[in-house]
């Protein structure tokens, strides 16, 4: 089933990822955005493409979805994008502010306001229908405002917490 | 399908604390099996061994293809009734593989207490005859018991789901043309007489089985006869003289072969076809399953992460992957079986239940089974959900989940609380199979709830009466329903209520879907069809 999925998929370079590559095994030939380059397989891992005419020796070898090449002695990490993930990328958060996703109460505060914090670091801790939720930074930036006390209520689309980053105005 | 990206990180303190917190669970868990499958007193294995008799174990090894899976069913029900000893309930039941084909067993157990029947061994032996009809598997019963426990008779012989339900079951499985087979390896008396008489086909040993409506000391007692044991239902007298039984054995080695032989002889039964292709192991060590659950069950966890360490290859197509976030759709396979999965990813609103309903129509119109994964706290509450209609949309999904006729599996992961259960195919609502792990909780609300809507409830009533309650009072009202709660909510109460098939070390949970679901595809699915929905 592996191969079968690598049939026809997506490719990134993570340090570029607004670019994207439409690769295609056939049995002619890979297509990469729609022009064809010869691949020979010639051991594990290794592989000669020809490009041109001219054949280039590459190695390449997969570990989960990255996939790692080696070309004229330089080494290239390219990712294969999940087409379903993609699209649930592009509907992130709004960065800033967040909001409550339902009514509930605030457990405890574990930022403080003012405090400078990093994407992904806890704020505040909420409860609702018997599950607790951590909510945190969305982005790198500073407390700007964190209106409810601990064992307040609130209701859904109450500000949670507001970011700011640390160099805009207030 | 895409390979779900996991977000756990194993050198986390929290992920070490989960995992070191489970390992004590399943650890718990194996003693407690270990208990139950093989510890008993050594005069009653020396008594067994001195009647020529095996253990229960080792008919099963004698009697199932070496080296197969056996898939267990209810292993640990009465652990918490009849004072704990009654392992099992003196019952052993599970699917397992004779010539490649399955088959499931039911197997009186006589190192406990002779193999008597208590209420919850009647409904662990009608259990296994439901599953054997909902999944049209072959029975195969080791019958050895001493007869229903009389003190308890009023809770195990009148009711509509009581002992009359076994033979029951099992004419209505001889009704759909599966076969059964008896292997009488003690007395079967009473209304126990029935189940080899109701087989296909059935093999009584030598000296030790025995099968008559009254025994001895019954027949004397009635009419003044007297007779022996082996002279009133014995190998000889029902495989010579009465037709009752078909094949004598030696001994019980030579009972086991037999039974596989006429096994052997019955048509294997046509499976299913639905989307189906070579297995691949998960891409993420299911080991990691450990780690994810946090200690503290109100904490929440990505069931993602949970799918990615059962499921082949760990890929998953998620469906609608920003609607109804706190409801994760999707499809995978298990074992090569593509399948439809359901797992919570916090409460269920209206729009979460309108997904799970969608979804569960494009499995069962695909002919893709589904399986719920569940840590459900339940559905949203409160005005706004209420006026947006969350009844009738948990109703939509409640009904579409009954309509469906695709075989259902249930793991309850987390939590299992209120109308959640429902929705989430609950043990009521004829999944295939439904199983818990070790520190799941199941209830109707929280313990804490409960507690509080007790006390309230009395608060508001003495107040009435002009009564002002102090705390040490609420406290009395409160911590009771708290302590007989918390112990109702526990998995391991319910396995003993056999409210599901068994607790689950979370990493068989793979293999254990795996062999349930190729199990259930020996019966047709049935048409599509749904009941009105109140749109």
């Amino acid at each position: 089933m592996a191969q079968l999925n690598f049939k026809m998929t997506t490719l990134l370079f993570p340090d570029i990822p607004e670019t994207r590559h439409q690769v295609q095994v056939r049995t002619d030939a890979v297509y990469v955005d729609g022009s064809s380059v010869q691949v020979r397989k010639t051991a594990a891992g290794s592989f000669i493409g020809y490009l041109d005419g001219r054949g280039e020796r590459l190695r390449a070898v997969a570990s989960g979805d990255t996939i790692y090449v080696q070309l004229r002695g330089r080494s290239f990490a390219v990712n294969r994008v999940d087409p379903t993930r993609a699209a649930a990328s592009s509907a992130a958060d709004v960065p800033g502010a967040t909001h409550a996703p339902m009514p509930g109460v605030v457990i405890s505060l574990v930022a403080i306001l003012g405090q400078h914090v990093k994407k992904g670091d806890a704020l505040l801790v909420i409860e609702s229908m018997k599950l607790q939720m951590t909510i945190s930074a969305n982005l790198d930036g500073e407390v700007a405002e964190m209106p409810l006390a601990v064992g307040q209520t609130f209701q859904r689309n109450d500000m949670l917490v507001r970011l700011q980053n640390s160099g805009d105005a207030a | 399908m895409s390979r779900i990206v996991s977000k756990i990180d194993i050198a986390s303190a929290g992920y070490k604390k989960n995992h070191a917190t489970m390992m004590q669970k399943v650890e718990a868990l194996q003693a407690k099996v270990h208990k139950a499958r093989f510890e008993r007193p050594e005069r009653d294995i020396e008594r067994l061994h001195r009647q020529k008799k095996l253990t229960v174990r080792e008919r099963l090894d004698l009697l199932l293809d070496p080296g197969t899976p056996f898939l267990e069913i209810g292993t640990l029900v009465a652990n918490k009734a009849y004072g704990g000893d009654v392992q099992g309930a003196g019952q052993v039941s599970g699917i397992g593989i004779i010539y490649g084909r399955e088959v499931i067993i039911h197997a009186d157990d006589p190192s406990i207490k002779g193999g008597a029947w208590y209420p919850l061994s009647v409904k662990k032996i009608v259990r296994t005859l439901d599953i054997a009809i909902e999944n049209r598997l072959p029975v195969i019963h080791l019958c050895d018991s001493a007869g229903g426990f009389l003190p308890l008779q009023s809770d195990l012989f009148p009711d509509r789901h009581a002992a009359g339900r076994i033979f029951r079951n099992q004419c209505t499985l001889s009704k759909m043309g599966v076969p059964q087979i008896a292997v009488v390896l003690g007395h079967c008396t009473a209304g126990g007489a029935y189940i080899p008489a109701l087989c296909d086909y059935s093999v009584i040993v030598r000296g030790n089985g025995g099968v008559f409506l009254g025994g001895p000391p019954l027949v004397k007692a009635a009419t003044g006869e007297i007779v022996t044991a082996e002279a009133l239902g014995g190998a000889t007298m029902h495989t010579t003289v009465s037709g009752t039984c078909d094949y004598a054995a030696d001994d019980e080695p030579h009972a086991m072969a037999i039974a596989r032989d006429i096994f052997a002889n019955t048509s294997p039964i046509a499976k299913q076809v639905i989307d189906r292709t070579e297995a691949e192991a998960p891409f993420y060590d299911p080991k990691e399953l450990y780690g994810l659950v946090p200690t503290d069950w109100k904490t929440g966890f990505d069931m993602r992460e949970v799918i990615a360490r059962v499921v082949d290859g760990s890929y998953f197509h998620e469906y609608q992957p920003d609607y109804g976030t706190t409801m994760i759709c999707g499809y995978a396979r298990i074992w090569g079986c593509k399948v439809g999965i359901l797992a919570n990813n916090g409460v269920l609103f209206n729009d979460s239940s309108l997904k799970a309903a969608h979804f569960m129509r494009l499995c069962d119109r695909d002919r893709t089974p589904l399986v719920f994964l569940q840590n459900i706290t339940g559905y949203m509450v409160g005005r706004e959900y209420e006026e947006r209609g969350i009844t009738k949309d948990g109703a939509k999904m409640i009904m579409t989940q009954v309509g469906c006729t695709v075989p259902k599996f249930t793991v309850i992961v987390g939590g299992s609380f209120g109308a959640g259960n429902y929705g989430m195919c609950g043990r009521a609502f004829d999944g295939r199979f439904l199983w818990m792990w070790p520190q799941s909780q199941i209830a109707v609300m929280g313990a804490e709830q409960a507690a509080n809507t007790l006390a309230d409830v009395k608060i508001r009533q003495l107040e009435r009466n002009g009564h002002e309650l102090n705390p040490e009072e609420i406290a009395a009202i409160r911590d009771p329903v708290l302590v007989s709660f918390e112990a109702e909510s526990d998995a391991y109460y319910s396995t003993s209520e056999m409210w599901d098939d068994g607790i689950l070390d979370p990493v068989d949970t793979r293999n254990a879907l795996g062999m349930a679901i190729v199990a259930s595809l020996n019966a047709p699915f049935g048409d599509i069809g749904y009941g009105v929905l109140r749109l």
